[in-house]
């Protein structure tokens, strides 16, 4: 079902390339409402199809609930919602990317999942007044990759959800 | 001798007679003539000293000897018991408990601590010695004095066994030359030469002080060996630098009086006491390995894997039977009965290891409350019930401290001094209750002082005073509500800062730490009465039996502990009173909750047909929770939501169905 992406990459490029030498970076790639966005890697546990997700009552908007991965309840954050796009029906190439960070698990809907790039860290640019847009809080820079650009996602703030008295 | 293998039973044992001598001593203030408590006492004293010897911890045993010394004495009616003499074995248990940290932290009982304790004893010893001529000078003076050495239990059974084998024990004394140089090194040499014929038993000093050659020019080594007595002597004699080795033969017959080892010729009845001996020193190893057997020390991770595994079963279980239900096989149903019979089984087991009575906890209280009542010169009687109450592990682990703090509390706060007491016609004699009972699904623990109680006038104006609250605000809040205040940080009522309590950690702590283990603590008091601190857990929550319902199209588990009774009523039943919809049942005024307005599900309407009530209580408190159709009873494994979701309104946790998709737990106490 899932589809173990990170590791089974990293091992296909050759482990060398998250050394600290090239200065590179791993972004896994996707695609929400027709924009290209990256997360890094190193927060990616998994990548699965659409499961079955149940609702949970009382929460903002764009959690679409929890699901079961593997004996494990998932918190979903639905990244059309989060990032300020219509929604539409998830479709065949619809995929949760599952995160891990700061002990949080959780996993985020995107249309799809394309590839895991690498860009080096000249090539990330964080100067770009990116806060200007309504959603741009969630966009840590934007990495350039020859003549493609994508949006880098700032996992802290896109898990803080702003829930509960005592989050993390 | 490999002491790695058995430091561990020894630390516990150790423990637990610690624990025990604590208790006994306890007891025999209360009533210092209790002659079965000091034979207790002595009985403890005396298989720590064993243990401790054979472990070779020198400090350990000698205290624990010197305290055997001093027992007898009392045993024998040659010493008086009195608080000075209670105090001085509290100060023995004290340094014995300060060995065992060194032991556990370190590997070794330290460098000779706690002399002055072992010189107190002595002059005990020395004093009681003066009144009584006839005391049995050989126990106090130097061990290397007398000519035939004193042996432990563990020892004699040796001996004994060795006599069993047809084999011979021999002490054999030496005498080093005065001009020895290198003593320690003839001692090696003498064991050497020893070891080729003979099997060393005990050494008089002990090894260690030979190595460290802590002994003047004698030694007496204790040996089991098949040959003859003259062949040891001669090898022993050949060595250079001896002065005169002897060679005795060694004859243990147990005297209960005084343990020390006597001479007895050889005679008929020997065998006889010493076949004794053997049964009842076996007999004393059989009973030290069913102790030792009767606890496996468990890693507390892994019985959270093991946990974790049943969870899982349990899920595959209830996957099972929701595809027998499609599938209809008689066979296949008696089977998936008898996989539940077992699941549930080992679900309980499982849960039974993770629990552990509370009474590891308790132990140390009497002990604290004696030690804080003398500091304050008040006279505490602590009280204690449901020592055998069984909670999780974990919180039993964690709950000490909190204890611990409320008890001081009670001790150096609540109760007030004997002068005072006095003045308001009180007993002398206060009382700390201390008390643990299930209650329910909850385990209860409470903490009852007869004190002053608290000054709600003076915790408002504390709180106000520190800037917990308005003015205006504080005079609107009920009496609950002010004394609510006593667990807000920074809140201190005690003005000086004494050395029982106000140390600066306050209740805040004690209730965030409860709480983290899921519990709560509140406070009830009435003023000149006491005071009475409640403190709830629940039970290991992490499987649980819930009612599985069906609200709109979505489907919620509510605990079946907490439901009392599902209705299913005409919907003119439900009468509306101040905008607020309830139901009466058996003459009971129950509010009705519409979950799927709550919950906010969407919902067709269906008003025509009856409606199912699930009738929760909170407490006394009922509650009706309007549902779809109820779909059954499940045991199901509670999950947390995750920390993103931490906090959520309405949702205690999650589980997964027997489908894979996860329903959502409801918090009956938030929605009711």
């Amino acid at each position: 079902m899932g589809i173990r992406t990170p590791k089974a990459l990293i091992l296909i490029e050759g482990a060398d390339c998250m050394g600290p030498k090239q200065k590179e970076k791993q972004f896994v790639l996707f695609n929400v409402a027709g924009y290209g966005y990256g997360i890094d890697i190193q927060n990616v546990l998994e990548i699965t199809v659409m499961l079955p997700i149940t609702r949970v009552p009382e929460t903002p908007d764009f959690i679409q609930g929890v699901l079961n991965l593997r004996s494990d309840i998932v918190p979903v954050i639905d990244m059309r919602k989060r990032l300020g796009f219509d929604t539409v029906q998830f479709t065949e190439v619809s995929r949760i990317i599952v995160l891990f960070y700061n002990n949080i698990k959780a996993g985020i809907i995107v249309d799809s999942v394309q590839e895991v790039i690498e860009i080096s860290e000249d090539n990330i640019d964080s100067s770009f007044d990116i806060n200007e847009s309504e959603y741009g809080e969630f966009i840590l820079g934007i990495g350039k990759l020859d003549d493609r650009v994508v949006a880098l996602i700032d996992i802290e703030r896109l898990m803080n959800v702003g829930m509960g008295v005592s989050t993390i | 001798m490999d002491k790695e293998q058995y430091i561990d039973i020894f630390i516990e044992e150790t423990k637990e007679h610690l624990q025990n001598l604590t208790l006994q001593l306890l007891q025999l203030e209360r009533n210092s003539e209790d002659t079965a408590t000091i034979n207790e006492i002595f009985r403890s004293a005396h298989t720590l000293k064993g243990m401790s010897s054979t472990m070779g911890f020198e400090n350990m045993s000698r205290m624990t000897h010197k305290m055997e010394d001093v027992l007898d004495l009392v045993r024998n009616d040659n010493l008086k018991v009195n608080s000075h003499i209670v105090d001085l074995f509290f100060k023995c248990l004290d340094a014995l408990e300060n060995y065992l940290e060194n032991i556990i932290s370190s590997g070794s009982d330290g460098n000779g601590e706690h002399k002055e304790v072992v010189e107190l004893l002595n002059k005990e010893i020395i004093r009681s010695a003066k009144d009584e001529v006839d005391v049995n000078i050989g126990s106090l003076g130097d061990n290397n004095s007398i000519c035939l050495m004193k042996v432990d239990q563990y020892e004699l059974f040796a001996v004994n066994k060795a006599f069993e084998m047809g084999m011979c024990v021999y002490q054999i004394n030496v005498k080093l030359d005065k001009g020895c140089l290198l003593k320690s090194a003839r001692v090696f040499l003498v064991f050497q030469t020893l070891e080729k014929y003979s099997e060393i038993i005990k050494a008089n000093p002990s090894v260690e002080e030979l190595e460290d050659e802590k002994f003047d020019y004698e030694f007496s080594v204790l040996v089991v060996t098949n040959k003859d007595m003259n062949v040891l002597e001669k090898a022993v004699n050949n060595i250079s630098e001896i002065e005169k080795a002897s060679v005795v033969l060694y004859n243990p017959t147990s005297s209960s009086k005084n343990k020390s080892i006597q001479c007895t010729p050889e005679g008929s009845d020997f065998e006889h006491s010493c076949h004794k001996d053997i049964q009842t020193a076996g007999n004393d190893i059989k009973k030290r390995k069913a102790t030792a057997l009767k606890t496996v020390r468990i890693d507390i991770e892994r019985l959270d894997v093991l946990m974790n595994l049943v969870s899982e079963l349990i899920i595959q279980k209830t996957r099972l039977f929701r595809i027998a239900s499609v599938d209809k096989s008689t066979s296949f149903d008696e089977a998936l009965e008898y996989l539940e019979r077992i699941t549930t089984d080992l679900h309980d087991a499982v849960m039974k290891v993770r629990m552990v009575p509370i009474e590891s906890v308790f132990n140390r209280f009497p002990r604290m409350i004696r030690d804080i009542s003398r500091d304050l010169n008040k006279n505490i009687m602590l009280s204690m019930s449901g020592e055998d109450t069984e909670l999780d592990r974990t919180v039993v682990d964690e709950i000490g401290d909190s204890l611990i703090h409320i008890l001081r509390n009670a001790a150096d706060h609540g109760i007030e001094s004997k002068e005072k007491r006095k003045k308001l016609n009180k007993s002398e004699e206060s009382h700390i209750f201390l008390r643990a009972y299930h209650d329910g699904n909850n385990v209860v623990i409470e903490i009852e002082d007869d004190g002053q109680g608290l000054d709600i006038e003076s915790i408002r104006e504390k709180a106000i005073e520190r800037g917990l609250t308005k003015e205006d605000y504080a005079d609107n809040l009920s009496n609950e509500e002010i004394m609510n205040f006593i667990f807000k940080p920074g809140f201190s009522t005690s003005d000086e800062i004494s050395d029982v309590s106000g140390r600066g950690v306050g209740l805040d702590v004690v209730k965030t730490k409860i709480e983290s283990m899921s519990g709560t603590i509140e406070v009830k008091t009435e003023k000149g009465k006491g005071s009475k601190f409640i403190i709830r857990f629940p039970l290991t929550i992490a499987i649980i039996q819930a009612l599985l319902v069906e609200i709109g199209n979505e489907e919620y588990a509510i605990p079946i502990n907490l439901t009392s009774q599902i209705l299913t009523v005409d919907p003119l039943a439900i009468k509306t009173i101040q905008k607020k919809e309830i139901i009466i049942i058996n003459g009971v005024i129950v509010p009705i909750i519409r979950l799927n307005s709550v919950l906010g599900i969407k919902k067709g309407e269906n008003t025509e047909k009856d409606i199912t009530i699930v009738v929760v209580k909170k407490g006394e408190k009922l509650s009706g929770f309007v549902v779809d159709s109820v779909l059954g009873q499940q045991e199901i494994v509670v999950k947390s939501l995750g920390k993103l979701l931490q906090g959520i309104k309405y949702i205690a946790g999650a589980t997964i169905l027997g489908d894979g998709s996860v329903a959502l737990i409801l918090d009956v106490n938030s929605l009711s």
